[in-house]
């Protein structure tokens, strides 16, 4: 479960992050919707510990977000940007991340070899990821991410770069995860993806969560038919509760 | 080269200057300690010159010839090593490159970078020398023609420095090694000039041609620029050369965690050649010594009464020099080298201490070849007595954990994630360190210098101790180092 209370990011004179409250429950798929610059990475970065709130707290599974190694272990991370060690293989990477993570060692070999062969990647991944393409490092996200099988996940913007075979592929994972009783926070700027898999949405703009809820109630409040012209219509600052 | 050249380079020099002018204010207290250590440090400098003059018919002087080819040798030297870190193995120079921009130009605003990065460090340092000239009345025993060839020579040291620097990097043994022998004549040829009897002017004029050459090169050396990014930047998709396992090469006795982050930071650094380059260095620096060696003879006797103290003053100072740039200015880089991946190791279930262990050991792992290489080839080849032996051999041991320790404390209080350096620490913090690791050095060997004196199998018990002592600070300053680590935001 992942809890959201009062949550703050202040950059000086600038509000990322401003009183933001919400709350995932387990088996639930929370999508956060936002224009660029929104606030949802940042909140995304709280989190998981790169950033530390001005004001307010984040929760994983009642506890707060702080250095602890074992909560570390209890969500699974996909940052917004594929940024990966050029120098590494795709395999050397998920097997260290992997073993760090506390995987045994012969289900970590088989994970990968499953996930790399479902993905594709099986001719690639013993080449070094700075040779990879942008598709290719998001694949390889998604596995780290899932790997050590964690309660939670805590995505951002996961189908970016990936063609629609894969961006498929990884909604049915996240679909699967919601069945088993897992936690899925992630990000989007493409409401279609959101439509598809969501619980529930939350559209954040300017650092401000404007709604929040099922996505049949925004519509309806906002008496729009599509989720991509509730967006609209709340981010214009027109119709909508929370 | 035009306004698209200036324009990068102009924009570049804003982000950095505005991530320095960030990081200075943010560590007021370091940034004055920094002041001093320079002041201080060329304060040292003139005062050693000053006290040289006084010494009769010393058995050796150094001709102004070599204090003009070291200074120039050292300006080249740091602008060639930073061409290659920072601009022919930066991968962020993609967005420049791949801009409807020629690579000329880009080619060009790196060249500015280098250049105006060195050449104010040069203006800096002059001004103290100048100053501290002026107030304590020192009379440097140079002639005029000294400072001619001084302007002319930290004029184009950085530009034969960025030339080098990509001839470096050239694809395949045999270019890299003929291409390198081809330029490095210039670099030997300076040397000769300074050291002749040529009447001023001529050298002046030598100098002004060899700069005139380089920047025609530089102007004509797109293609190569070009060549050498691709080739410094290269990632390999050759699979039968890589570990199928990132974990196969460390004892299983280490704890896992960090072994497992130490295995990750050795597979990065040997696959972007740094630690074969710092290796290459560490032998020059042994080599150097068996150059004095040739040169002074066993029993070296400088006129001053030291000839005894010749040789350890030497190999310490060559120990001290090896650690610096084999532990410490790694280490400084600890965090700031990650950049963007910083997420990785930073969302990842391990301990803060484990985390900052596995990168330090990565880089300690190499500190063997710094007792091999530098500690001991001297003392066995004079041969000094057993005791000698082994108090370079502990002494080095003192100094890696200790100057070990401040560089990976200093890294995440003071991490750099420039990207356009490639993570590396600011000119500031590298010498503040430097000089900090050497008053601790000199602090925690004192002691047992003393008592070895008196009593050499007593001081070596004390080094002993002192040595234990080290290793009890650099535990404590990577503990230090794992707290501050936690409080790094992420927020680039």
């Amino acid at each position: 479960m992942i809890e959201i209370k009062h949550l703050s990011k202040r950059y000086g004179e600038i509000e990322a992050v401003d009183d933001v409250n919400f709350s995932v429950e387990e088996g639930e798929v929370f999508c956060l919707l936002g224009s660029n610059g929104a606030g949802k990475t940042t909140i995304i970065k709280i989190l998981t510990g790169l950033l530390e709130a001005t004001e307010g707290t984040a929760l994983i599974d009642g506890k707060e977000v702080n250095d602890d190694v074992n909560l570390k272990k209890r969500f699974g991370y996909l940052p917004e940007q594929p940024h990966l060690y050029d120098r590494l293989t795709g395999y050397e990477f998920l097997d260290t991340m992997g073993s760090l993570k506390g995987v045994e060692k012969n289900i970590l070999e088989k994970k990968i070899d499953r996930y790399s062969e479902e993905l594709e990647l099986e001719d690639r991944i013993h080449s070094e990821m700075g040779a990879y393409s942008k598709g290719m490092k998001q694949k390889i996200l998604f596995i780290n991410a899932i790997l050590h099988d964690p309660p939670n996940f805590i995505l951002d913007e996961p189908t970016v770069g990936l063609d629609p075979r894969y961006a498929q592929y990884m909604k049915r994972k996240i679909d699967e995860f919601s069945k088993d009783g897992k936690t899925v926070l992630m990000t989007t700027h493409i409401t279609s993806v959101a439509e598809e898999i969501a619980d529930k949405v939350g559209i954040i703009g300017k650092g401000k969560l404007l709604v929040k809820g099922p996505i049949e109630d925004l519509k309806t409040s906002t008496g729009t038919e599509t989720l991509e012209q509730t967006f609209v219509e709340v981010i214009r600052g027109g119709k909508g509760s929370t | 080269m035009g306004k698209g050249a200036l324009d990068l380079f102009s924009t570049e020099i804003k982000g950095s200057y505005r991530g320095f002018k960030e990081r200075t204010q943010e560590h007021p207290l370091i940034t004055g300690w920094f002041i001093i250590l320079l002041i201080t440090g060329f304060w040292i400098l003139l005062m050693l010159v000053e006290f040289s003059k006084g010494i009769e018919d010393p058995p050796f002087r150094l001709s102004e010839g070599d204090i003009l080819f070291t200074i120039f040798f050292v300006i080249m030297a740091k602008a060639s090593v930073e061409t290659v870190e920072n601009t022919l193995r930066n991968e962020q120079l993609k967005h420049h490159l791949s801009s409807p921009i020629s690579v000329r130009k880009v080619q060009f605003s790196r060249f500015l970078k280098v250049y105006w990065y060195n050449l104010l460090l040069v203006v800096i340092s002059l001004s103290i020398v100048s100053i501290l000239t002026l107030i304590f009345g020192f009379e440097p025993p140079v002639t005029q023609s000294f400072y001619y060839h001084l302007y002319l020579l930290l004029l184009i040291a950085p530009l034969i420095g960025f030339n080098l620097g990509m001839f470096t990097q050239v694809k395949g043994p045999f270019k890299k090694i003929s291409s390198l022998m081809l330029y490095g004549q210039n670099i030997s040829l300076i040397w000769l000039v300074l050291h002749s009897d040529l009447p001023a002017k001529y050298v002046s004029l030598y100098i002004i041609a060899l700069g005139s050459l380089s920047i025609i090169f530089l102007c004509c050396s797109e293609g190569l620029f070009w060549e050498v990014w691709r080739h410094g930047t290269n990632v390999s998709t050759n699979q039968g050369l890589r570990f199928h396992s990132a974990g196969d090469f460390l004892p299983e006795w280490i704890r896992s965690p960090v072994r497992r982050i130490a295995e990750k930071e050795i597979l990065i650094r040997w696959r972007r050649r740094e630690s074969p380059a710092t290796i290459a260095v560490t032998g020059m620096i042994g080599a150097g010594l068996i150059f004095f060696y040739m040169e002074l003879g066993s029993s070296p006797d400088l006129g001053l009464g030291i000839g005894k103290y010749v040789y350890p003053i030497l190999i310490g100072m060559s120990i001290y020099i090896a650690v610096i740039l084999q532990i410490v200015f790694p280490s400084l880089s600890l965090f700031g080298r990650e950049g963007k991946t910083f997420w990785a190791i930073r969302s990842l279930p391990v301990a803060s201490k484990d985390i900052v262990w596995g990168k330090v050991m990565a880089i300690l792992i190499y500190s063997p070849v710094i007792i091999l290489i530098v500690a001991l080839p001297l003392p066995l080849l004079l041969p000094l007595p057993l005791e000698f032996i082994l108090f370079s051999v502990f002494s080095s041991i003192l100094m890696i954990f200790l100057l070990g320790g401040i560089g990976a404390w200093a890294a995440a209080k003071f991490p750099n994630f420039d990207e356009s350096v490639n993570g590396a620490p600011d000119v500031t913090t590298m010498y503040t360190m430097m000089i900090t690791g050497m008053i601790s050095a000199f602090l925690f060997l004192a002691i047992p210098v003393v008592i070895f004196r008196v009593d050499r199998v007593l001081g070596l018990l004390a080094l002993i101790f002192m040595t234990d002592m080290s290793a009890l600070v650099l535990l404590f300053l990577l503990k230090r180092a794992g707290k501050v680590y936690e409080g790094i935001e992420m927020d680039f």
